[in-house]
């Protein structure tokens, strides 16, 4: 047999060697999920709540619900703010979880825009940290924060500060987000409104090459 | 050789986009949020008009048989002006103004005006000088009259502005905040003393107070 031929066969069975270890590290890491396409991240209602807010504004959180008033989708959030002034804010804390059974990481933040509902758009800022709660809860990394940034640049904060950061098995992360409105200085009505999404994709954690990890220990 | 490489190359390459493709994993996940700076909509209503005179010691309606004011329409002593709501699908009273020609000794008019809060922001009431008046201040009736917000008397002026002022922060401090989908409701009362001599016989009061609402922005 020729030497292209060998190599040709000796690459074919190590794909496959190498893809059915990777097919049994994934049924080992989704074992108790069923479905690889299983949910890996969700918020955890009761610790999603309205931290402070300046006086006339009212802000709330909801998830869906059924008509038992049955929470039916822990991967969707609304932030809700009503009443707004130049000067006023409203400050969240989102808490969510990673209840997949491999490691996970963020690999990026993105914003999306109501392009029918954005008036507010240029007047609204954000501030806020990122936490990363470790060991059932008994302590907390801080991964990083952010100050006075506008909304086109809330999402490239985020990813900044999240990507390639571990979020192991069960750990939670929190972000506290505070969304503050320009203030001129005569307290001004504001008019309109502004809906945006704020969507994270997560990837599977992997180490970089000079890490050590201690995810087998 | 060439074909060598070039198949050790396809097959990092296929490896490499493999390993990409694994990790990578797609979960809907959404933090929304709306904000919503809202309208501010006061509705003001003028939800009852009562004339009464003094015969015997005690107030008994106008309208009664000993009355001069027998066949007085009372809503006639009462003009407004309104506006509508941004949708326009509800209007308020923007202002209100009392008339009271030929008043007699020992007559009162009681006013119930009423604030519904109907936007979605808490709100504060304050007065506008620009679109207030009080004229003929210098007639003898503005001397004797007893104006009463809420059952408290409103202190003289020494002049029509400053009277205009008073009654003014009587009313703008009876209404006060009013919180979202709350109302207030304030009682007016314009008192003649049976007390009060012939000069003030077939004399008319006129005053015009314009209220401003805000957004309660307590910082």
């Amino acid at each position: 047999m020729g030497k292209a031929k060998y190599l040709l066969l000796i690459s074919v069975i190590a794909l496959i060697i190498i893809g059915l270890s990777y097919a049994m590290a994934l049924q080992q890491g989704f074992e108790a999920y069923g479905l690889a396409n299983a949910t890996l991240i969700e918020f955890i209602p009761e610790e999603c709540m309205v931290t402070r807010t300046s006086e006339g504004v009212m802000a709330g959180i909801e998830f869906k619900k059924n008509i038992l008033g049955d929470i039916i989708d822990r991967t969707y959030v609304n932030l809700s703010v009503k009443g707004v002034y130049e000067g006023a804010y409203a400050s969240y804390r989102i808490t969510s979880k990673n209840i997949s059974g491999i490691p996970l990481s963020v690999d990026k933040f993105t914003m999306y825009i109501d392009k029918f509902n954005r008036t507010l758009q240029n007047s609204i800022y954000f501030s806020g940290k990122v936490k990363i709660y470790r060991n059932q809860g008994a302590y907390f990394d801080e991964l990083g924060s952010f100050n006075k940034v506008k909304i086109d640049d809330l999402a490239d904060n985020l990813t900044d500060i999240m990507k390639y950061r571990k979020i192991d098995v069960s750990e939670s992360f929190v972000l506290e987000l505070k969304q503050q409105f320009d203030n001129n200085g005569d307290d001004a009505e504001l008019t309109g409104g502004l809906s945006y999404r704020l969507i994270p994709t997560f990837i599977q954690y992997f180490p970089k090459n000079d890490e050590t990890t201690s995810a087998e220990n | 050789m060439k074909r060598t490489k070039f198949i050790l190359l396809a097959l990092v390459v296929a490896l490499v986009l493999m390993g990409a493709g694994y990790a990578a994993w797609t979960q809907t996940f959404t933090i929304n949020s709306t904000v919503d700076a809202g309208e501010l909509f006061v509705k003001v209503s003028n939800t009852a008009n009562t004339l009464e005179v003094k015969q015997a010691g005690n107030y008994v309606a106008a309208t009664s048989a000993n009355s001069p004011y027998l066949n007085t329409d009372i809503n006639n002593l009462v003009t407004t002006t309104t506006e509508s709501n941004k949708a326009g699908n509800d209007s308020t009273l923007s202002t209100l103004t009392y008339n009271l020609a030929k008043v007699y000794p020992g007559t009162r008019l009681t006013s119930s005006i009423k604030f519904e809060n109907k936007g979605i922001m808490k709100v504060k009431a304050s007065y506008s000088g620009e679109g207030s008046s009080i004229t003929n201040f210098n007639s003898q009736i503005w001397q004797d009259i007893v104006i009463n917000v809420n059952g408290t008397p409103v202190v003289h002026g020494s002049n029509a502005e400053q009277m205009e002022q008073n009654l003014a922060n009587a009313i703008v401090a009876a209404v006060g905040d009013i919180e979202t989908g709350a109302d207030k409701t304030i009682t007016i009362t314009q008192e003649l003393p049976i007390s009060s001599g012939n000069a003030t016989e077939q004399t008319s009061l006129n005053w015009v107070v314009q209220l401003v609402f805000e957004q309660y922005n307590a910082q």
